[in-house]
């Protein structure tokens, strides 16, 4: 591990990191589950200008978490893309939002 | 683009067929496995034209079809089925996509193959040959996978719809919206709009129809005239490592069933291509007394080494409900990668380069007024968000 800087840690001089950033994200609007999940199926991802297709859904997962303030409520998806290229991105359930995030 | 799309329509029960032929014909529903709420998952024509309906409960069906048989999900057999379909169809075309929601849906991609197998009927001969004909596929072909789809819905049993490319359109225009790939939401709203064909929303102009649906609903134009460049995707080969044991006798209890897997984990992992790689997806099946089956497949947030395996599968493992005495358990892990850990400290950053990085950061400080170097500190390790887990901060010494 990193040795102590000996300096003390000030709240204004941490940053967070791996914040999600926000991509547009093309998606079919999903089918209820037996559990009664809507889960919607990302189609595009469309990320600095540019369409690339998923091919492949590797991995979904949901994150739930935090729901007795501002609940955080994600669809993960580990999605393999025409490019070549694995992504990790997530639905936003709350604000239908799509971010792009390692995990 | 000449896409064909090979349908077997209640898949579980035709492949079931295959063991008990002399029920072809007969009534049949699939149920819920054993430890499962007792619902119908599927029912062919014939126990439809009764009254069954998947979602119903299975004492309903004792009522509307006294005379159906009910058949326990196999999934064993059927993903030995349709690997066995798609291993024929290999031959014929480098490109088969198994639909990974619907076994009984696959899709080949004919680009170049005429002067290999002859015409389209050629072709689509040789695609039936190639299936049992008790599944009684239907196959339809198409420029785009989406009229190939519609196409082989259409197509009788054991028969073949071929579309020619110039008269998509008007194959599709009679066609009901019900069969576009789109949320049920988007289908109530056409319907409301009392857009009932495929002909109906082709001929709107696409502008309003992207403006009033969005993206899918411009999208479901397309499909409705006929345009789909969504390409057949084969799967990708993964490398995974079997290993299998046969219990000397049929085991109940769950303690067994964690023994053998530990057992499994051990063999696994002592092969060559296991050493000191970490694996991803890990599924277990297991032959029951009865000949039946039962699959339970756990994806790994992390990879897994071998060293932690058996307690990984311990805890996803140790509350499942074994449906049935145990015969044979086999274990497949997938998704092989090497083995992660968590990053240790650079050299650069080693006690003893300290002082030298400093003395740097001094200098960048008096430069820039700030420390530009930071250093990453665990906030909430364990936390499933992920910027919650590390944050960067600012080093100055």
């Amino acid at each position: 591990m990193v040795a102590h800087p000996r300096t003390s840690s000030r709240p204004d001089q941490l940053r967070p990191l791996n914040p999600p950033r926000p991509v547009r994200v093309v998606a079919r609007a999903g089918q209820p589950s037996a559990g009664g999940q809507a889960i919607a199926q990302p189609l595009a991802v469309i990320d600095r200008g540019s369409r690339v297709a998923v091919l492949a859904i590797e991995e979904t997962w949901w994150v739930l978490d935090e729901w007795w303030r501002q609940a955080i409520d994600r669809w993960y998806y580990r999605v393999h893309l025409a490019d070549g290229r694995g992504r990790t991105i997530y639905h936003d359930r709350v604000n239908d939002t799509w971010f792009a995030q390692a995990y | 683009m000449p896409i064909a799309c090979l349908c077997v329509p209640n898949f579980a029960l035709r492949v079931a067929l295959l063991v008990r032929p002399e029920l072809d014909g007969a009534p049949l529903v699939l149920g819920a496995p054993p430890e499962a709420r007792p619902i119908v998952l599927d029912a062919n024509p014939e126990a439809v034209a009764r009254g069954v309906r998947p979602g119903m409960l299975l004492r309903e069906v004792t009522a509307l079809c006294p005379g159906a048989t009910v058949f326990a999900p196999d999934p064993l057999r059927e993903a030995d089925v349709a690997a066995d379909l798609v291993a024929r169809l290999d031959d014929l075309s480098p490109a088969v996509e198994l639909d990974p929601d619907d076994p009984g849906l696959l899709y080949i991609d004919l680009a170049g193959s005429e002067r290999l197998l002859g015409s389209p009927e050629a072709v689509a001969r040789q695609i039936l040959a190639s299936s049992p004909p008790l599944l009684r596929p239907r196959l339809g072909v198409g420029p785009g996978r989406f009229p190939a789809r519609v196409a082989a819905g259409l197509a009788p049993p054991g028969g073949t719809r071929i579309i020619d490319p110039a008269g998509v359109a008007a194959f599709l225009a009679p066609v009901a919206v019900g069969w576009l790939p789109v949320s049920p939401d988007l289908h109530r709203r056409l319907e409301r709009l009392g857009i009932r064909t495929l002909g109906d929303l082709a001929a709107l102009p696409p502008g309003p129809v992207a403006a009033r649906f969005g993206p899918a609903g411009r999208r479901a134009w397309d499909l409705a005239r006929g345009h789909d460049d969504t390409p057949v995707r084969p799967r990708s080969r993964q490398e995974t490592v079997v290993e299998t044991i046969e219990l000397p006798a049929p085991a109940t209890s769950r303690e067994t069933l964690l023994i053998v897997v530990r057992q499994l984990v051990g063999l696994a992992f002592g092969r060559a291509r296991l050493r000191g790689r970490a694996v991803r997806q890990v599924r277990l099946r297991a032959r029951l007394e009865g000949g039946r089956s039962w699959e339970q497949v756990a994806t790994l947030k992390e990879p897994v080494g071998g060293e932690d395996m058996g307690d990984v599968l311990r805890r996803r493992f140790g509350a499942v409900a074994i449906p049935g005495p145990i015969e044979a358990v086999e274990l497949a892990l997938s998704g092989l990668t090497r083995e992660t850990s968590r990053q240790d400290t650079l050299d650069g950053f080693r006690a003893r380069r300290l002082a030298p990085l400093d003395e740097a950061v001094h200098h960048l400080k008096y430069r820039y007024g700030r420390s530009p170097v930071y250093r990453i500190v665990e906030v909430e390790p364990w936390s499933r968000i992920p910027e919650r887990r590390h944050a960067l901060i600012s080093y100055d010494p």
